[in-house]
């Protein structure tokens, strides 16, 4: 084709939809690529599956129907779009896209096309990685399974080992013969859970695993591996690949298009008419961070709008005006007076600054409102517009920091997900103040280096300014900062050994430490941990002894590391600080020598540490002394929730004959809600994690969670026939031999704590014996040395 | 932290409490000195059988209360507190209210399918305040599914010692995995009535070796371990079984006879009015 249209459209997905049918309408040249279905992530879902169409205030301005309803609707409907509109669609795979003279030459295999403008709408999730190996473009190869009842006698084989793979063989082992195509020798990537099933199953020869092995290749009825004892020949019908997907960043930056940073979330930066820093080529949809599928459609409408030089509103102006409302401002002058105020966010393109205020509520408060207080849960992150807020510092009720507009505070809740660390309020009447969701700042600092950097320094900088150097010099700080490395440790890791000379100094942005130190037998006994907020290993390097005791990381670590040349400057200049440096370093280590603990106790710690519970902010328990195993905490969870139990007594590890079933601990730092599409986790304000109706059961909460406690629920269940297990009373002496079979849409679902059920969880209440408990971690510690005998 | 048990609740309030309903009850009897002498037909022969109907039906509120996993109501503890020192007051409550009289007729029928009742429960009780501790500490702080996760990775590793050597195994070897190795049997039969395994001391072990070729010796010893863990993991399991089967089965004496006793008593307070 030698003509060059007006508008290439790459990715068939709620973009380039919005995109390609409005470019049809207006008559463009246009053609839409897509190199599989047309709206593939939904495409990819399981039969059925709810999507949903939020954000519900959003109005919906394009020539595509999207209402609220299952996968099959909503790609009727997606298709039907296309179909109506006329829209050209081609099936080339682009893999190249070049900037020329004029126009932009994209080449798809041997075909190349020219166009003026390109709008990039291929969303974050990836290309599945192929098999790669001869035969991998037959048909009877799959990357998905939307339905395992589709499958019945075949031999199936799965290539991969991480948790897909291994969902997907438990879900078809039963009716076909399944065979599993591993690279190594084990099930690393896996998630605990699935690693147990899938070995247990290959154990128990439900499914054949290939440890070491490869596809040589592959045809319609057989698969060839390699393994270490030569090749093998298997016979096969279908095959799932799930090896996992390449991020589409290199593509993207292949086109020209600039990152902001190397982080993995980061997205590349657009202007307010979603042009990248390469004229002509536009991105949109989650590619630019926003995963909902009405925000990408109306994009892809507008950025079609922008192309031809139409002006256009953005269409989330009403819910704009909606937050600037209490400034009782024309909203222009409103929405001025924000972008001149909020300095922290002076970079960020317009789009994004309208992201940000979406999520935001605007406050005005009286003198001495109250705005949080200390320890009150809560993540949000604030900012001052106009007047003057008091921080109270937690170290002396006495001292008050003021914050004056343009500033900002909540860092230490949003970053460390630890309760709030001092009370704040507002010091003038008619201070005005901005609330912004978790979420949307996690995002804008993957995608914004300087409000990273900005929040981060801010983080440390309040640390050290509060508990290690109280009158320290906040710039001479603030280089220490900007010089130290910020580095994560996994579980486990060791942050420094016991014995070793002191080369830095620790803060804790996330995560916890454990402190343990090594007995007569050479035994590592834990002493102690401390969470996110704090710092560890100032004592070796103001006493210029070795280190004392070794400090690993309990949980994920994120630490800054202040190595010691640096401390030592700050010190040698300024006396005063060295002093004060001193003898707060002194009084920790005499602390430490009283606080001494016994082995026993070092073993109670142990076992919290290895649970997790030291995250946790509130645990299930139940004493395995008092419980007769009723099951009545699982029933009343069930009568109380839908027909699921949120918690599995059987299952979770005891000490001392204290068992932790599987049960949401509501955990300082929630794993679950960092990767939640629609923002439906929360926490409340009284600490408790929840998950909220707009949940669209996309299951990343279910894999995050590391303990296994989220699990998906049905609204329907279809149950089959009349089993001996249905007789009251006698009933329990069966194994019931209905098979509930899901169907509607699913949902993640987890512990609330009975959130809105006066009297507490049901589970504990509805104990005869008073053997289940909720209780804090360090409660959960004097239980356990009770149980040992020591107190 | 309360660590009070369901019979000690709140100082043993709810002892207490029927300790002194029960000492009113017993005042009030013997004050009271009706012509024709003390019987079920007085104004306090009435009373206390009113008053024991009430406690009856609130025990059999327990039921409903225990699947009413909405309620505000306290927890489900504390009504069980009540539940036990209510009902064992209604063994001295009863008698009173028929003034000690006793027959061969459907009125003294009720109030032994009442003490019946009560001593199923009180078995209920010693059960729930033993077999709890029984468990927990039998099983070193494994729950059932891990002690079978056990005995299965156990079995495999025996397996694999009788079969997967590179050279076949000597009989003498075979033997001895084949005499030691139980067959994993938990039946109903099994477990009610299986008797305890006996620990493999110095004179049996050394008896199995002495057949088995040196160079199969230390294979055997080890073998001889693994054997040993699964014998005790299999005995385990059969206790937790047996234990949890208990832990339930009283609750199939004590729920038909309160029903029973239900039935009995409808019948012993028509029969009272119709031949009033």
């Amino acid at each position: 084709m030698s003509d060059i249209i007006d508008i290439a459209i790459i990715g068939a997905g709620p973009g380039g939809i919005g995109a390609a049918t409005n470019a049809a309408k207006k008559g463009m040249s246009h053609l839409l690529f897509e190199k599989r279905e047309v709206g593939n992530t939904i495409y990819d879902y399981q039969l059925r599956k709810l999507v949903m169409a939020e954000p519900r205030k959003l109005p919906l301005r394009a020539n595509v129907v999207f209402e609220e309803g299952s996968r099959e609707k909503v790609l009727e409907d997606f298709n039907a779009a296309i179909r109506d509109n006329n829209v050209q669609v081609s099936k080339a795979s682009v893999d190249k896209i070049e900037a020329g003279n004029g126009f932009f030459l994209l080449t798809a295999g041997k075909e190349s096309f020219k166009a003026k403008n390109v709008v990039l709408a291929i969303g974050n999730m990836g290309t599945p990685r192929k098999l790669g190996a001869p035969g991998e473009d037959l048909p009877h190869i799959a990357y998905t399974l939307a339905d395992p009842d589709a499958f019945s006698g075949m031999n199936i084989v799965i290539i991969g080992a991480g948790d897909s793979a291994i969902e997907n063989a438990l879900a078809l082992k039963d009716n076909n013969t399944v065979s599993i195509v591993n690279r190594r020798g084990e099930f690393p990537r896996a998630k605990d859970a699935n690693r147990r099933k899938i070995l247990e199953a290959i154990k128990k020869g439900e499914i054949n695993c290939f440890y070491d092995s490869e596809v040589k290749e592959c045809s319609s009825t057989e698969i060839v591996l390699k393994t270490s004892e030569g090749d093998l020949t298997v016979p096969c019908e279908h095959i799932i690949v799930r090896a996992g997907n390449i991020p589409p960043r290199a593509f993207i930056e292949s086109c020209g298009v600039v990152f902001p940073n190397k982080d993995a979330n980061s997205y590349p930066r657009v202007n307010e008419k979603y042009e990248s820093n390469v004229p002509g080529l536009y991105i949109i949809g989650s590619l630019i961070g926003y995963p909902l599928i009405k925000q990408a459609i109306n994009q892809g409408h507008e950025v079609v709008e922008h192309i031809l030089g139409n002006p256009i509103e953005p269409a989330d102006l009403p819910l704009i005006e909606e937050v600037l409302s209490p400034l009782k401002l024309p909203v222009k002058e409103a929405f001025k007076i924000m972008r001149d105020k909020l300095e922290l966010f002076s970079d960020l393109s317009t789009p994004q600054f309208r992201e940000l205020l979406i999520d935001s509520t605007i406050k005005v408060l009286g003198k001495n409102d109250l705005i949080f207080e200390k320890d009150d849960y809560g993540d949000s992150f604030w900012n001052v517009v106009s007047g003057k807020v008091g921080v109270i510092s937690p170290h002396d009720p006495e001292k008050l920091y003021v914050l004056k507009p343009g500033y900002f505070f909540g860092e230490m809740g949003l970053i460390s997900g630890r309760k709030r660390a001092a009370t704040v309020y507002a010091l003038e009447e008619g201070t005005t103040v901005i609330e912004t969701k978790r979420n949307q700042i996690l995002k804008l600092m993957g995608s914004s280096e300087s409000v990273k950097k900005a929040i981060d320094t801010t983080f440390f900088l309040r640390i050290l300014s509060t508990s290690v150097f109280p009158s320290a010099d906040p710039h001479e700080l603030t280089r220490i900062i900007n010089n130290s490395e910020q580095i994560q440790f996994n579980k486990g890791d060791v942050l420094f050994n016991e014995g070793e000379p002191g080369d830095a100094l620790y803060i804790l942005l996330k995560g916890s430490v454990k402190i343990s130190k090594k007995n007569e037998h050479g035994v590592d006994i834990a002493q102690t941990y401390l969470p996110a907020g704090n710092y560890v290993g100032e004592m070796a390097l103001v006493s210029g002894h070795v280190r004392s005791a070794t400090a690993s990381a309990a949980v994920r670590c994120h630490t800054l590391k202040i190595p010691k040349e640096l401390f030592d400057d700050l010190l040698k200049s300024n006396p005063e600080t060295a002093d004060e440096v001193r003898s707060l370093a002194r009084k920790r280590m005499i602390e430490n020598l009283t606080a001494s603990r016994k082995e026993s106790s070092g073993e109670v710690l142990n076992f919290i540490l290895q649970q997790g519970v030291s995250d946790a902010n509130n645990v299930l328990l139940i004493d395995s002394d008092l419980c007769v195993g009723c099951d009545n905490c699982e029933k009343a969870c069930a009568a109380t929730h839908g027909g699921y139990s949120r918690l599995d007594r059987k299952k979770g590890k005891s000490f001392a004959s204290v068992q932790v079933p599987i049960s949401c601990r509501h955990c300082e730092n929630p794993l679950c809600m960092l990767d939640c599409p629609p923002d439906a986790l929360m926490r409340l304000p009284s600490g408790e994690v929840i998950i909220k109706d707009t949940c669209i059961g996309c299951g990343n909460c279910v894999s995050n969670c590391p303990y296994d406690v989220i699990q998906l629920v049905y609204d329907d269940t279809e149950s089959s026939g009349w089993s001996l297990a249905d007789i009251p009373l006698i009933g329990s002496f069966f194994e019931s031999s209905k098979t509930k079979k899901p169907k509607g849409p699913a949902r993640a679902a987890k512990c609330d704590m009975c959130e809105g059920l006066d009297g507490g969880p049901a589970c504990v209440r509805s104990c005869p014996t008073g053997a289940a408990i909720r209780t804090s971690p360090s409660e959960m510690m004097s239980l356990l040395l009770e149980k040992k005998g020591e107190l | 932290m309360s660590r009070d048990t369901f019979l000690s609740l709140r100082n043993y309030f709810w002892l207490w409490f029927s300790l002194v309903i029960t000492l009113v009850c017993f005042v009030i009897y013997f004050i009271d000195r009706p012509i024709g002498g003390r019987n079920g037909g007085t104004v306090v022969g009435y009373s206390l059988g009113v008053l024991s109907t009430l406690g009856i039906l609130y025990l059999m509120w327990y039921g409903i209360r225990k699947r009413s996993y909405y309620s505000k109501m306290t927890t489900l503890k504390s009504v069980l507190s009540s539940h036990v020192w209510i009902g064992l007051s209604l063994v001295l409550i009863v008698p009173l209210h028929a003034g000690f009289s006793f027959g061969w007729n459907v009125h003294t029928f009720t109030y032994v399918l009442m003490l019946l009742t009560i001593a199923s429960g009180v078995w209920g009780v010693v059960l729930f305040r033993t077999y709890p501790f029984l468990l927990s500490s039998q099983r070193g702080g494994s729950t059932k599914p891990q002690l079978i996760t056990n005995i299965y990775s156990l079995n495999s590793e025996i397996k694999d010692f009788s079969s997967s050597s590179k050279s076949p195994r000597s009989d003498a070897f075979l033997k001895m995995i084949h005499s030691l190795d139980l067959p994993i049997d938990t039946s109903f039969k099994k477990v009610l009535f299986h008797k305890e395994i006996s620990k493999l001391d110095d004179q049996i072990i050394a008896g199995l070796l002495e057949d088995i070729p040196p160079n199969e010796q230390d294979d055997a010893l080890s073998c001889l371990k693994i054997l040993h863990k699964k014998r005790m993991a299999y005995f385990n399991l059969l206790r937790e079984c047996k234990v949890k089967f208990i832990l339930k089965a009283w609750l199939y004496l004590h729920v038909p006879l309160s029903f029973s006793l239900c039935g009995a008593l409808a019948i012993h307070i028509c029969s009272v009015f119709y031949y009033w």
